[in-house]
């Protein structure tokens, strides 16, 4: 049976960093083919590259669509070839109906251009009909559910005569009930000939709707196999590799509790989420992207107006509804979103690491400058920031040296709680161990730490504790001896509601 | 391999990059000072103190307001109601006095009820999480309607004596207004580069996510600087009614824009973040001696116009090379 698409040798590289290294990937007519991996692993690289949204590096791998080598170079060209991306709900548009969602570009006219809205209509619904759902191609977008959403976004790729699907995490933000309906629609369309692919964090769904499995690690595919060779084990197994030794520290142990939460939830982010965190440990958080890690920072640092549950900071309950609150109360939060929300990119570094600590620089209403500056530099040589001085706009340092610029920020307000969401994430390797050297020492200084992170290997090697998350909840806590690769994976794709 | 091409293409060009930039940033005081060498050349009346005066004397109301809006467009806001509360503050002010108010009372009387509107549109644009440009669109017409229909749309006329010296007094040769117009940039600049107040205002327009996980207080300084604004605009407008001896309803039409285009021209960034109180200074310096050698020259006020619009545009084109 020939392949309906074929990847070979695919090479991908993001400056200095290599996404992919030489990607095989083959795709059957008619299967519902999975592609896993932990975050970062090259699954979404790959798809970008097949959909047409990254270029591959020139010279380096093929594609091949119905055996014939193809060339995409944008999504509209893999629309054309055949090939659709099934989004969440971000390419409709919300104040446009079904119908003209649906059949964007390419409506029926009649004579002069007009449109033909009764022939529109009629297209939109036959497709419809096939997928079994009851929605009214006259329908406002804005007026469907999400779930009701993502079929006209199947409906929209099947009107275009797609033969490859990809769905990236379809069942992400459906309810129980939706996600069956979903899967019937994707058995329908794998039973019409045309070729799903799926990916997912959720390993537990994979035996009821994939029929084969192609696991990711570090930028290559490992292997693939049948999904009845492929029970959640063995899959986490292959999605880690050969098992890392992380080194056995010494555990920094104190029984002084510096922060208790008790079942803090907030709708629709995440529930019923109680830890603590010592003194003078880093209290790392691992899950996968979507966990509600971020939220869950956010929200303890008084972002999230609709959260509930109990904050004790040193045995006080304590009410945080403002950044400002937080930081009074002596938290901190480096956010994962540095050019966001971390910094103000056409600001000095000065102005940017004294903005928390305005009032400790000014005496009688005005910035003492010659509290302000030594603050800065002192700061700035501790962080080892690489910069021209204090006076440098922060977006002209590197990702490493602006990172270093947002913990010092925080730094500076002596903290006794940071927060810290992906302290690394898309950083250089000497930067990187610069910054875990900082958080052990903040941590043997008595700072409590508690760590979001993505990458495995940065939990595993910088926490005393974890706790692993999913679906919005708390699925395991491990002491820094108990825990692996493999254990936090498993925990980390586990399906916790419903 | 390819990074290093481009790296080295890159150190190349960086001196002409600095040159660039040099003119770029300082585009505006090369054309002052070109202006001001040809005008003195080209005139023989604008090189004289009583022309250099009477240069000053004009720019300085909306001068005094242009403080509050650098402020407003640093914070990535601007206020359009500066033209209505000028109005509103001289009728006003002129009510007030001719009711036998004492004139300091009714002074702050008249501070005080033109910070309410300020504080109306800070509020909304704060609370609601507006764009300050539709709200006080909405104010500019509340505020000039209301002060329609507190004098029935006539000027106000009548005032007592004493009030006259306080918009067009002299000190050492000096009009109070220029007087007033250096005091408050003194203090505008203080507030806007020394206290915590003024870096608040940078850091909101720069990044307001930033800022509020920064733990700023959001909504106190919004609010605080549409306040500001409506304050300096009611300066504003009791000197222009002291100036004029009346209170008039019909005064500030047109001046948010005026004034709005005297600070991009002094290189504040409509998006908020980058802006200095030294450039709107000369921004309002420029627009005005412009102004000013124009009509010497005996340009059409049509004509005048047409390089107005110009000059604007050319400060936009050089802003927004400044931010690249």
């Amino acid at each position: 049976m020939q392949n309906v698409l074929e990847v070979k040798n695919m090479v991908k590289h993001f400056g200095g960093i290599q996404a992919l290294k030489g990607v095989n990937f083959q795709l059957r007519p008619g299967e519902v083919h999975a592609l896993v991996g932990a975050n970062g692993a090259g699954k979404s690289t790959l798809i970008k590259i097949i959909t047409g949204a990254y270029q591959a590096d020139p010279g380096c791998g093929e594609i091949c669509f119905q055996g014939n080598p193809v060339q995409i170079h944008n999504p509209f060209q893999a629309r054309e070839l055949g090939i659709s991306a099934v989004y969440q709900e971000f390419s409709l548009v919300n104040s446009l109906s079904v119908a003209e969602n649906m059949l964007m570009g390419r409506l029926p006219r009649k004579f002069k251009g007009y449109i033909d809205w009764q022939k529109a209509e009629e297209q939109a619904h036959s497709i419809l009909e096939q997928l079994e759902t009851k929605i009214n191609p006259r329908t406002m977008v804005k007026k469907l559910s999400v779930a009701q959403r993502q079929l006209v976004e199947i409906a929209k790729a099947l009107s275009c005569d797609s033969k490859v699907f990809i769905m990236d995490e379809p069942t992400a933000s459906l309810t129980e009930n939706d996600i069956d309906n979903m899967f019937k629609v994707v058995k329908k369309l794998a039973a019409k000939g045309i070729s799903i692919i799926y990916v997912s964090h959720r390993l537990e769904e994979l035996p009821v709707i994939a029929d084969r499995v192609t696991i990711f690690r570090d930028g290559q595919n490992v292997t693939t196999l049948n999904i009845e060779d492929a029970p959640k084990p063995v899959i986490i197994k292959h999605m880690v590799g050969k098992v890392l030794k992380h080194s056995a520290k010494s555990v920094r142990k104190s029984n002084e509790v510096l922060m208790e939460v008790e079942h803090f939830s907030s709708p629709g982010k995440f529930e019923d989420i109680s830890f603590t965190l010592h003194k003078g440990e880093i209290l790392g958080i691992a899950g996968l992207a979507g966990a509600g890690r971020t939220e869950v920072a956010k929200a303890l640092f008084g972002s999230d107006p609709h959260c509930r549950g109990t904050v004790r900071i040193n045995g006080k309950t304590v009410k945080i509804s403002s950044p400002r609150k937080a930081k009074k109360h002596g938290l901190a939060f480096v956010t994962e979103d540095r050019k966001e929300e971390g910094l103000i990119l056409n600001h000095s570094l000065l102005e940017n690491i004294t903005l928390p600590i305005l009032s400790v620089i000014t005496k009688n209403m005005i910035i003492r400058s010659a509290r302000e500056k030594p603050l800065v530099e002192n700061l700035l040589r501790q962080f080892s920031v690489k910069t021209a001085g204090p006076y440098q706009l922060a977006k002209n340092l590197s990702g490493g040296n602006q990172q270093k610029i947002v913990i010092a920020k925080w730094i500076a307000t002596k903290p006794h709680i940071l927060i810290m969401d992906e302290p690394t994430r898309g950083i250089d390797v000497g930067s990187k161990g610069q910054i875990y050297s900082l958080l052990n020492s903040f941590a043997e200084e008595g700072l409590g730490i508690l760590m979001i992170s993505s990458e495995i290997p940065e939990i595993l090697e910088m926490s005393d504790r974890i706790l692993v998350m999913s679906d919005g909840q708390i699925t395991a806590e491990m002491s820094h001896d108990e825990a692996s690769q493999d254990k936090i994976l498993h925990y980390a794709t586990e399906k916790t509601i419903g | 391999m390819n990074g290093k091409a481009v790296q080295q293409e890159s150190c190349s060009t960086e001196e002409q990059f600095f040159l660039k930039n040099f003119i770029v940033n300082y585009a505006l005081y090369f054309a002052l000072a070109g202006m001001i060498i040809f005008l003195t050349l080209a005139t023989n009346k604008f090189f004289t103190l009583s022309n250099i005066v009477n240069v000053l004397r004009q720019i300085s109301v909306q001068a005094i307001i242009a403080i509050g809006m650098t402020m407003a467009i640093i914070m990535a806001q601007m206020d359009l109601s500066v033209g209505a509360v000028v109005a509103f503050a001289s009728v006003c002010v002129a009510l007030l006095l001719n009711a036998g108010v004492a004139l300091p009372l009714a002074i702050l009387l008249t501070l005080l009820f033109s910070a309410v509107w300020g504080l109306i549109s800070g509020f909304v644009v704060a609370y609601f999480k507006l764009h300050a440009f539709l709200v006080t669109l909405a104010m500019m017409t509340l505020v000039r309607g209301v002060t329609y229909t507190m004098t029935g749309g006539y000027p106000v006329g009548g005032l007592p004596k004493s009030f006259f010296p306080l918009g067009a007094g002299y000190s050492l040769g000096i009009p109070y207004p220029v007087i007033y117009m250096i005091i408050l940039y003194l203090i505008g600049f203080v507030v806007l580069k020394k206290t915590p107040f003024g870096r608040s205002i940078y850091s909101i327009g720069g990044n307001e996510d930033a800022a509020r996980l920064s733990g700023i207080r959001i909504f106190i300084v919004k609010v605080s600087v549409f306040v500001t604004t409506a304050v300096l605009s009611a300066v504003a407008g009791i000197i222009l009614s002291s100036r004029l001896m009346a209170g008039s309803p019909e005064i500030g039409q047109g001046w948010e824009l005026d004034i709005i285009a005297a600070v991009v021209i002094g290189g504040t960034s409509i998006s908020g973040g980058v802006g200095k109180l030294t450039g709107t200074m000369v921004g309002m310096l420029f627009v005005g001696i412009l102004t000013n050698g124009m009509i010497l020259l005996g340009v059409t006020p049509y004509m005048q116009q047409v390089v107005r619009g110009l000059v604007i545009l050319f400060a936009v084109i050089l802003n927004s090379m400044q931010e690249n």
